[in-house]
């Protein structure tokens, strides 16, 4: 089985449409959406949902009116400023350190495991099989959900005797990027002749090659600027790391995405389409 | 001896997790009475909001438990099984059985650093 | 006034905007708080002047006063302190700083003591300030970065925040304590599937905000639709433009031109308006 990841470092580059084109050209695949924060993957590959699962995270707390006395020791010792003057704990601020729980001589403060999101298990338009996931707002340990979406996709893949995992990496460089490369078989980086892409590049190669993952970029939206291109490819050459397309920017590919496809659905047999597929046949 | 092994299962015929902090149980074995001592269950680890993997060798610590064999540990695993003083074995995934038997015949490979990097 | 510049998709446009904005609003600060990527500096080319060590607290255990109690560990939620036989053992990047052990050591043994975990970068553009706050690599804890970054330029009046993307802490720490939000989202299914997102994450603050489109004219009228819908001002229209892909891509500020210029400037008056309402 082969886990294949798709990530670029800044955000916007193309990652989510570039994933959604192979998940239409490989067969015998799972496929994960990992951009637990903002997932956009399900409207390209239209998933109906099969069974659905809390994520929980962390310790969420919560002030009993009746048995608080307002001493103010909670406020006192909370370092979130998430205890107001009516004692009241705002989610939002509260970091779920537990200090509050701990230091209230009535406990009137109460614990509970904190439900940080959901995860699905789907049927996408082509029939395949997709795991996908919702993260709460104000919650942060998306690398743990991430870590749980691969857990699924990967138990998944075992039993249907699936060839590839594909992954829809979230962008950043931060923990749960960590989470959604450790262990791949390959890294797929989408970058764009920008500065920010370029700066963002060299970043998320060095993340790649701290985890000891091979990886191979793509130059998205590559006409906009020549010189830039030039310079990620030189970027790809010191690094040892290969590119192995440059994609150029054409108005259908959002035309279709407008409808909620793929260029691959609407022309399969355009420019980029087949660059797509040439794509596919070299990272396989 | 008590030796832990992280497991996929409760039963010697179950698999060894590979993953250390986040595995599903760990299975404690006692090598002179030859019989399982104790399974605890990691499950709770799995909601843990970050440090797994430390918080797995306190659980380990406090089995008794003097040696420890997983696939992969992280640097804070490491870090806190050698607080405890566990030695620590690197092992295939393979049937708890195998893996005892294996570590009986001193053909498992003992860890001295972090074999991955941390993943929070 | 303090103006946050937020998304929920990366890739829409924030940095664009933020220093565009501060380019044309006079005497006023940028603060850059994508502190995973902070790219607003590569358009600014601003000149460095200073450097601030940033730290959290984490907890050190003085061992002669210790007597392994384990008190420490068991309060800590994040498992980043350990108690073993006769030594207590730290994970820095663990903690959170919450300060939990110092406060429930029975024996006084536990003090708090500075841990690096990034930096504020101070420089110049056009005689005025930019804050730019850097992680440092494979460091987790963004939130206190951006609390301090912010905390250092809480004396001046006019404020552009550069806010990372995303739903999660770190966006709502950037966007507290700001007079108004700015979204930027582009008219695509995936732009308006994050802008629902950011949209609610604004309204919990109860900031006033409103909404950019970027590349208008690209897939026609979705954004428009939902904020007839939900009442959403749009502050600004920004055209699909080569050109201006041109310009971000060599790191240029579009402002520089007068018909952008003009354009800017205009935002800036209708977000005051906004806020006046």
């Amino acid at each position: 089985m082969k886990q294949i990841t798709i990530i670029s470092g800044k955000g916007g580059t193309g990652k989510t449409t570039i994933t959604a084109c192979l998940a239409q050209l490989a067969n015998n695949y799972v496929v994960a959406d990992c951009d637990v924060d903002a997932a956009d993957l399900h409207l390209l590959l239209n998933p109906q949902i099969l069974t659905k699962h809390d994520f929980y995270s962390g310790k969420g707390y919560s002030i009993n009116q009746e048995t608080c006395t307002k001493c103010g020791k909670c406020q006192e010792i909370c370092r979130y400023e998430a205890i107001s003057n009516e004692f009241i704990i705002d989610p939002i601020s509260c970091d779920g350190c537990g200090a509050c729980f701990h230091v209230c001589p009535t406990k009137a403060v109460s614990e509970t495991d904190n439900l940080a999101g959901e995860y699905y298990i789907s049927t996408t338009k082509n029939n395949r099989a997709m795991v996908h996931a919702n993260l709460h707002i104000a919650e942060d340990n998306s690398g743990k959900l991430v870590a749980q979406v691969r857990k699924e996709a990967k138990e998944l893949a075992t039993q249907i005797n699936a060839e590839y995992i594909l992954i829809d990496g979230p962008p950043g460089i931060g923990c749960p990027v960590n989470a959604a490369i450790v262990g791949i078989n390959q890294a797929i980086i989408v970058t764009e002749p920008t500065l920010s892409g370029i700066h963002d590049l060299k970043r998320i190669i060095e993340v790649t090659k701290h985890f000891n993952v091979p990886a191979k970029v793509i130059i998205n939206k590559s006409d906009i600027n020549a010189q830039n291109c030039e310079t990620i490819q030189d970027i790809c050459v010191s690094e040892n790391t290969e590119c192995i397309a440059e994609l150029p920017y054409d108005k259908i590919i959002i035309e279709a995405l407008i409808e909620g496809k793929t260029i691959i659905e609407t022309q399969p047999n355009h420019k980029i389409s087949v660059l797509l597929q040439e794509i596919w046949e070299n990272i396989k | 001896m008590k030796i832990a092994i992280s497991t996929t299962g409760e039963t010697l015929a179950s698999e060894l997790d590979p993953k250390f902090g986040r595995a599903q149980y760990f299975i404690v074995y006692d090598i002179e009475q030859e019989k399982i001592s104790a399974v605890i269950n990691n499950t709770l680890n799995v909601n843990a909001q970050g440090g797994a993997g430390t918080n797995a060798s306190q659980l380990i610590a406090n089995s008794g438990a003097t040696a420890v064999i997983s696939g992969n540990f992280g640097p804070n695993a490491f870090k806190g099984l050698n607080a405890f003083d566990i030695e620590i074995y690197s092992s295939e995934v393979q049937t708890i059985k195998e893996v005892i038997n294996n570590f009986k015949a001193g053909k498992l490979t003992k860890v001295s650093s972090a074999t991955v990097p941390g993943q929070h | 006034m303090k103006i946050a510049v937020a998304s929920g998709k990366g890739g829409t446009g924030k940095t664009l905007v933020s220093t565009n904005l501060f380019n044309v609003i006079e005497n006023s600060t940028y603060i850059d708080c994508d502190v995973e990527e902070p790219n607003g500096h590569l358009f600014l080319n601003a000149k460095p002047e200073k450097e601030i060590t940033v730290s959290t607290l984490i907890p050190a255990v003085d061992t002669s006063k210790c007597n392994s109690c384990g008190i420490c560990a068991k309060v800590c939620n994040f498992n980043a302190i350990l108690c073993a036989k006769n030594k207590v053992i730290v994970f820095p990047e663990l903690c959170h700083g919450c300060g939990s052990c110092t406060y429930f050591c029975p024996l006084n043994a536990i003090s708090e003591i500075p841990r690096e975990i990034g930096k504020i970068e101070i420089s110049s553009f056009k005689h005025k300030k930019v804050y730019t706050g850097r992680l440092n690599v494979g460091e987790a804890m963004a939130p206190p970065l951006i609390k301090q970054l912010k905390e250092k330029n809480n004396s001046f009046s006019r404020i552009i925040i550069d806010c990372p993307p995303g739903t999660s802490c770190p966006v709502i720490e950037s966007i507290k304590g700001s007079d108004f939000v700015i979204l930027v989202t582009e008219p695509t299914p995936f732009g308006l599937n994050d802008l629902r997102l950011a949209v609610e994450v604004v309204k919990k603050t109860k900031i006033p905000f409103g909404i950019i489109i970027n590349k208008s004219g690209l897939g026609g009228t979705i954004i428009h639709d939902y904020c007839k819908v939900d009442a959403i001002p749009i502050l600004l229209e920004i055209p699909h433009d080569k050109w201006i892909a041109e310009a971000y891509s060599k790191g240029k500020l579009i402002t520089e031109e007068p018909f952008y210029k003009t354009m800017f400037t205009q935002l800036h008056e209708k977000i005051l308006q906004e806020h006046q309402k």
